[in-house]
């Protein structure tokens, strides 16, 4: 699979980590070059530096031969929209974004975004924990 | 008319006033105390502590009954989420989002926000218009209807120049023209009228055919 992530923050880099050691081929892409420190020296794919809610800057990362776009930057405004460029723009067949508020996730998820809220999944989690 | 800004930055105070001006009631959404304070000295009591992209803030605008919604923020990203919010869920009629980066013109479109004003564009059309060598000027975008306002300089290298209309390809462009002559009063076209260095045409254009009614008057060379 080539896929393409927006952010690299700890969880950008972790998911970045463990596609890249199964074989796939991964871009990163950051406003802050500092950010890809988090990924390991083993890290085989590519990173760039821009802005990723920027048309010009998803086509350089490859957005027109990726399977897979995933949006894990800290601001929810700035993941729905890349995310959605993504989707609508390069007709990514497979676009997931992390939404913190839980209202908007539920948005997202009626225009046809998959659309992850990491607060809901956490609170879900530990229900089930409870009612184990 | 209810009409409510998210944003209460200098774009978001004059839009504010001029609504208020017009008789219309005003809702504006603004995190930045110091902002909502010189609206509410300046304007009354029109301002919310909140923010455009959040739905517990335009839960609370009663964004379900604005006839008008406008997005004037400095971060795209956030008048995009809030346009999308007030336009396909809360299905306000009139949404308008400010541009920050004029690149994001077609992005907006393409996601569903028709309607957007290009603060960069407006400025640098706002310039050409003022200065006389750029023959061709962006005025005025009446996207709801496909059409533009530009104005035309004959320079002297202008193709234009020393010519009657009906010689040029101006006509078959334009849906119509006025002419603004140093001297005279503006008047109307029609395919007689000769066009002499210094003059100026206002012309409504369908914006498919802007393109070629660029081309077609600028100085040979110049790009501008």
């Amino acid at each position: 699979m080539n896929a393409v992530i927006m952010g690299s923050g700890r969880v950008a880099s972790e998911l970045a980590t463990l596609l890249d050691r199964e074989g796939h081929k991964i871009t990163v892409i950051d406003l802050d070059p500092a950010q890809f420190e988090k990924l390991p020296e083993t890290f085989g794919g590519r990173t760039v530096v821009g802005d990723a809610t920027d048309e010009d800057v998803l086509r350089k990362a490859g957005l027109p031969a990726a399977d897979a776009f995933i949006a894990l930057t800290r601001d929810d405004d700035r993941n729905a929209m890349a995310a959605q460029i993504a989707k609508h723009i390069f007709g990514v067949r497979k676009v997931i974004c992390r939404i913190y508020d839980p209202l908007r996730e539920e948005f997202y998820k009626t225009l046809g975004l998959e659309a992850i809220s990491p607060i809901m999944v956490f609170a879900r989690l530990v229900k089930g924990r409870l009612e184990e | 008319m209810y009409v409510i800004i998210a944003g209460g930055g200098e774009v978001g105070y004059c839009l504010s006033k001029e609504f208020i001006e017009a008789g219309h009631e005003v809702l504006v959404i603004e995190p930045d105390a110091r902002l909502r304070e010189r609206l509410e000295d300046e304007l009354g009591d029109i301002t919310l502590v909140g923010e455009g992209h959040r739905i517990e803030s335009l839960d609370e605008a009663g964004v379900s009954r604005a006839d008008v919604f406008i997005a004037a923020t400095d971060a795209d990203e956030s008048n995009l989420a809030a346009c999308q919010l007030a336009r396909l869920k809360y299905r306000v009629p009139r949404v308008v989002a400010k541009l920050n980066n004029p690149r994001n013109r077609n992005v907006f479109r393409k996601l569903g926000i028709e309607y957007t004003v290009d603060v960069a564009a407006l400025m640098l059309e706002n310039v050409k218009a003022q200065i006389p060598v750029f023959p061709f000027v962006r005025l005025l975008s009446l996207d709801s209807d496909g059409l533009e306002v530009v104005q035309i300089r004959v320079t002297e290298e202008s193709r234009l120049a020393d010519r009657s209309l009906s010689e040029t390809a101006v006509p078959f462009l334009a849906e119509t023209a006025c002419l603004v002559r140093a001297g005279s009063a503006p008047q109307i076209v029609d395919e007689s009228t000769r066009l002499a260095v210094g003059d100026r045409l206002m012309c409504v254009v369908p914006q498919d055919k802007l393109d070629k009614l660029r081309a077609e008057v600028g100085s040979s060379g110049s790009q501008v």
